[in-house]
This record gives structure tokens, sequence and C-alpha cells, in this order.
């Protein structure tokens, strides 16, 4: 009985503390991520999407809802890439002070300058279309420090008695990724001038950082599923092009990836597209550190 | 200047400063004016609601105890726009053809989202928020067809003019939410299109004369990757006639209601492309079901089933990837006509998403019972060309 009483009284406080605490929902794992690491013991955060998921299409949980109807701040990354389910979501939810335009809605694609930015909007070029550009820049080693800083904007707004607990924060968590990218740098030097296949458009950023070239993807079209007729051209030009590695996520190394690189002799690297996208991936710096080693590994 | 120049300048300011007058820029005296900052009309198209278009084509062999043989059809074409009126109302309209004929507005609604906590008010023309699959369109379901007892209690679609609240609210982490709609008249198609006699509310009606839509449903987490919802529906249609013109036979004062219980499971995989849904809806059509005649050579009098009839329809699907799917629905139903008969229905399916604007579907439906026998073929072709939202819910 005594036991019980204590287990009571522990929950009970832990509801309390709970309670009090900043509630932030994160459409992906990455922003939920940095958002704990400004945020600290001021947050509890959540995250909508699990990091082996597509992005672009999230199963939604019924306690999503509920968790974003109580939010006090909504993360999203923003260029369109969660547009099949943030609008409706939002409009279910039924919260206000998380709608665009309010304190605590963050688009952390706020001033990034996107890569692709589509120049004419036809369904001819595929149908997993984002007119404002990539916006998969989450996978841009540049891309930790920018999103921090937005997020660090909405905390301020939405909590600014916290202000110099998440400035420290902040200011120690782009420390670390200086000091990450000192060790991605020298990656850096080892693979520029590589050439990769991917399965869809989601690692540019990475590879445009690290100077290696793109060569195709798998994907004929943005979210178009290749044609047998597609992944001929494809073998055909990664034997000509001498493509050895073809990076690719969770949930898109599939069937057809695996069937290219059995053709054309290529190794697959099977990268994070978002943090806890494969084990070791469970902070944004730790994902970044996952992509660099893998890569250069594969190109040993 | 030349003489041209002279008379082409002036001309050209008289016509074009006349084009502005009779433009919808322009409020004459006594013309009617919108608000008052232009949004109607001074914008062209930069406001414009999203617009999409649905074409389902399905080609089909059918082999019954009344007809067989193949048949290609344009199913459907689906005109479909939807936007925020303003920040407070968001819209929709669904304008259908079936069959290439003259198109009919299937649904057109406002959904005032603008009250304070999580209630909405829709209004309109809409379809009826029962159950899990009376407001999809017929180009949204899993199968060709809407499953039979939805079909023999409801209608194959549903839908009615009428009003509807809306609101939600958690039960620990689990939403719960419940509808009521007051509609003008919910009398299935079905009942309505037969060439025996049809039912038909009065045009003016006391406020116990208007049908009734209720549901109740909570959604839960199952583990990580799963969900469980447990919904409960009602329509209620507390005054009808049904009439047979030809021999001016009229039976007034009668009242059908159908009640619904349904439950869904849903598990996602860790990458979220498998899934597997199984769900079951079991119905209970209780009331004035239908209504024929005596003598359907002489007809003198309207028999009319007063009695109830049950049914229910189960359903297994599986994605294992994010292209194809495949399942099994197995639907029994007692007749209206006469609940000491059924019917039962089995469907098994295979769908193909070429992209996630085309989908094929191959399927076979067989029937088996009291209203006969058959076996039908299908396949199943759908587009989208650009958007398609309207007032699902869950």
């Amino acid at each position: 009985m005594k036991n019980l009483l204590h287990f009571l009284f522990l929950l009970a406080l832990g509801g309390v503390a709970s309670a009090g605490k900043l509630q932030v929902v994160a459409t992906i794992p990455d922003l939920a991520d940095i958002a704990e690491q400004l945020g600290g013991e001021r947050v509890e955060v959540r995250s909508i999407a699990k990091g082996t998921q597509n992005v672009h299409s999230v199963p939604l949980r019924p306690s999503t809802l509920v968790h974003v109807n109580k939010a006090d701040l909504f993360l999203q990354v923003g260029l369109s890439l969660e547009h099949s389910y943030v609008p409706s979501l939002l409009m279910r939810a039924r919260n206000r002070k998380i709608q665009p335009g309010e304190p605590g809605f963050v688009d952390t694609s706020v001033g990034w300058e996107a890569i692709q930015v589509l120049d004419s909007l036809s369904r001819s070029q595929g149908t997993d279309l984002h007119p404002m550009g990539n916006p998969h820049f989450n996978l841009d080693p540049r891309g930790g420090a920018f999103i921090a800083n937005h997020i660090l904007e909405g905390l301020l707004r939405v909590d600014p008695e916290g202000k110099a607990y998440y400035e420290k924060r902040h200011a120690d968590y782009l420390r670390k990724i200086e000091q990450a990218d000192v060790r991605w740098a020298k990656v850096r030097e080892h693979l520029k001038g590589r050439k990769v296949v991917t399965y869809h458009a989601d690692f540019n950023y990475l590879l445009e950082s690290l100077g290696i070239t793109l060569v195709a993807t798998v994907e004929p079209g943005f979210g178009v599923p290749p044609t047998p007729g597609d992944l001929a051209r494809l073998i055909q030009l990664m034997k000509e092009q001498e493509v050895s590695v073809i990076l690719t996520g969770k949930w898109s190394n599939n069937q057809n990836v695996r069937f290219v690189a059995d053709k054309a002799g290529a190794t697959i690297v099977e990268g994070p597209t978002m943090v806890g996208g494969v084990p070791g991936a469970d902070s944004w710096i730790q994902m970044m550190d996952l992509l660099h080693s893998d890569l250069d590994k594969a190109f040993e | 200047m030349s003489v041209f120049n002279k008379q082409l300048i002036p001309a050209a300011v008289l016509i074009s400063s006349t084009a502005l007058c009779q433009g919808p820029a322009f409020d004459s005296p006594g013309a009617s004016r919108y608000f008052n900052t232009g949004q109607i009309n001074q914008f062209t198209n930069d406001f414009n609601p999203a617009i999409g278009v649905v074409v389902d084509f399905f080609g089909d062999y059918l082999d019954s105890d009344s007809d067989d043989g193949f048949d290609l059809q344009l199913r459907l074409v689906e005109l479909n726009v939807s936007g925020f009126v303003d920040p407070n109302v968001w819209a929709y309209l669904a304008l259908v053809s079936e069959g290439g004929e003259s198109p009919e507005v299937e649904e057109i609604a406002l959904n005032y989202i603008g009250f304070e906590g999580n209630s909405t008010l829709k209004a309109g023309r809409f379809f009826v928020d029962f159950g899990k699959q009376m407001f999809n369109h017929l180009e949204e379901l899993r199968t060709l067809e809407r499953p039979l007892p939805l079909r023999e209690y409801l209608g194959e679609e549903l839908g009615g003019n009428g009003v509807q609240y809306d609101n939600w609210f958690a039960v620990g982490e689990s939403p719960v939410r419940f509808s009521l709609g007051v509609f003008g008249s919910l009398l299935g198609e079905g009942e309505e299109d037969e060439v025996g006699p049809v039912g038909a509310v009065p045009d003016r009606k006391d406020v116990d004369e208007l049908s009734f839509t209720a549901r109740l449903t909570s959604m839960t987490d199952v583990g990580d990757s799963g969900l469980f919802q447990l919904g409960a529906s009602a329509r209620i249609v507390p005054e009808y006639s049904v009439e047979f013109e030809p021999a001016s036979l009229q039976q007034d004062g009668l009242s059908n209601t159908v009640y619904g219980l349904d439950a869904t499971y849903g598990w996602t995989g860790e990458t979220g492309l498998k899934a597997f849904t199984a769900g079951a809806e079991v119905l209970l059509f209780d009331g004035d079901l239908a209504a024929e005649l005596d003598d359907p050579d002489a007809p003198t009098a309207l028999n009319v089933v007063d009695d109830t009839a049950t049914g229910f329809f189960a359903f297994a699907d599986y994605a294992w990837n994010r292209v194809s799917s495949a399942g099994v629905q197995y639907a029994l139903a007692d007749l209206p006509s006469d609940p000491d008969l059924n019917q039962s229905e089995l469907d098994l399916y295979y769908t193909m998403h070429m992209t996630e604007l085309r989908r094929l579907r191959f399927g076979v439906t067989l029937a088996d019972g009291d209203a006969g026998d058959s076996t039908r073929v299908y396949i199943q072709f759908t587009n989208f060309f650009g958007n398609h939202a309207h007032g699902s819910n869950w």
C-alpha cells in the first residue's frame, strides 16, 4: 500500500511537472531533437514522423491530434515538405496558438536558399513536387544551425521567461555543430568529385556540400516509380559514368534499388533521411556523422 | 504626330476607359455593392480556390441470373473545388456527372471553424456522417460499389441539404468526436429512383419531421504502430410517405431508422509504406423499410414492410509497398423488401497506384442469395487531375 501511494504521488508529480513544460510538436524527429537540445528541461517535445518513414506521407496517429491541440509551439520544415498533412492537421486540431502566422508556429525554412526551385509548375515533371524548391535541407550540414536559429526564435516568442536558458543552450549547440563540422570537413576532402545515384532527391543538399555529383535518381520524376525501361537506362548510365554507390533512405531502399545495384555492380548505402532513420542516428549531429562516415566507407 | 496617331490615341483611351467602366471594378449608383476592400471584384485569379477533376472508368464482365456480358463505362466525372472563403470558413464543391449524364451538385458545403474550442458547423448539401464509408464518394471506395448493407439501407450515396454540428474532445490521448446533423430529407437515392412506389417527404415540415444523423466515434493508439477506432452512427427519418402515382396510391406517416456500429484497426509498418487495415460495420434497419404494390398489374393498395433488417460487412486490406495493395470484403444483409430473405457479396481486389494521381484496380465481386447470384469481374481506372478535397471526416 505504501509503495502504491508512493507510485501515485510520483505519477501525480510527473503529471504536474509535464503540465508545466512547454508543449512542442515537430513534424520530423530532426526538429524535435534540435528543439530538445535548445529547450532542455523547459520543454516536452514530440515528433509526428518516425525517422524511418517517408517524410512526404506520414501516417498520423490519434494521439497526434490531441498533442497538436495542446501544443504551445509547432515546428515544421517548410518548403511544402509537409503539405500532405500539416494544413488539414492544423485545421482539425483547432489550436489557434500554433496556426501559421501566430507566435507558436515555426516554419524553419524561412530564409533558406533552396535548390531545385521549379521554374514552371507542371505535373509532367513528377507528382511529388515542391514548387518552392527541394525541402530536404535537414540533410545539409548547414541545416542544423539554420533550424536551431528558427527554433530559438520560436521558443523566445512563446516563452520569453526562458530567454537566458534557451540562448545559452543554443550557443552550446552551435558550438557542438562547429566541432562536428571539423570532422565532416575531412570527409568532404575525400569525397569531392565522386558520383552517386539516389532513389529520391532527398540527399541533394548533403551531396552538394560534399562535392559529390548526383548522376541520376532511380525515380524518373519526383514521386514517380520507375518503369523497366527507366531502370534499364539508369543501369546503362551508371555503367557509362562508373557510378559505384546508390544512396537511399530506409523507406526508399526497395526492390528497384536492389535490382539496379545488382545489375550495375553498385553498393547500396542506406542512410538516414531523418533522425532515427537507422540505428545510431539518435540525434541530428549523430545522423550527419553517420551519413558522412557511411559515404566515406563506401568510397574507400 | 501623324493623323493616324492623333486619331488612334484618343480612340484607344476612350475604348479602354469605356471598358473599365463596364468592368467589374466599376460600381454605378444603385448597383449592388460588395463589402468594401475589393477582394471579390478587383483580383482576377490570384485567390481562386483549388480546382480538380476526377475521372473514373471501368470495364467489367457480368454473369448473373438475369444478364451477362461485357461493358465499358465512363462511370463518373467529378469537378472538385475547394478553398478557404475567409479565415473562418472552408468550403468545397463536388459536381458529379455519372455515366455521361448531366452533372449534379453532389456536395457543396461551408465549414465554419471560427468557434472557440473544437466545434465545427457545416451547412449546405453534403454526404451524411455515418460510419466510415458513407462520406466517401464512389471513386474513393476500396471496392467498385459501396458495401451491400449500406446500399440496401442507406443508398448508394446519401446526401442531403442540412446543417451539421461537429465537436471533438480528448480523453487522455484519444480524440473522441461526435456530430449531429439536421436535414430536410434523407431518403436514400435508391428509394427515390425505384420504378415502383417512391418515398417522399413533405415540402414543409414540423421540427420533428426533419431527418437527423448522429455519430460518436473515438480513436486510440495501439502500440507504436497501430490504431483502433470505434464508432456508432444513426440516420433517422421520422416522417415520410410512399407514393405510386400511376394508381394514385399513397401511404403517409411512415418512419425508419438505420443504426450502425463500426470498428477499424490499422497498422503501419516501420517505413510507413506497408499497412494493414481491417474493419467491420454492423447495421440495423428498423421501421417502415419498404413498400410494395399488392398487385403489380392492377395495384389497389401499398403494402408497407414494417420490420427490422440487419446486415454487416467486414474487410481486410494489406498494402505491401507504396504502389500495391490487395484486400477482401464480405457483406451480408437482410433485404428491406423482405427481411426473411438475404443476400451476400464477396469482393476480392488488387489496387495499383501507378502514381499518386493514377490508380488501377482489378476486382471480382461474387453475389449470392435470394436476390440472385452473379459474378462480376472488373477493371477500374481512376485519374485525378489536380486537387481533390472535400469534407471527409474520421
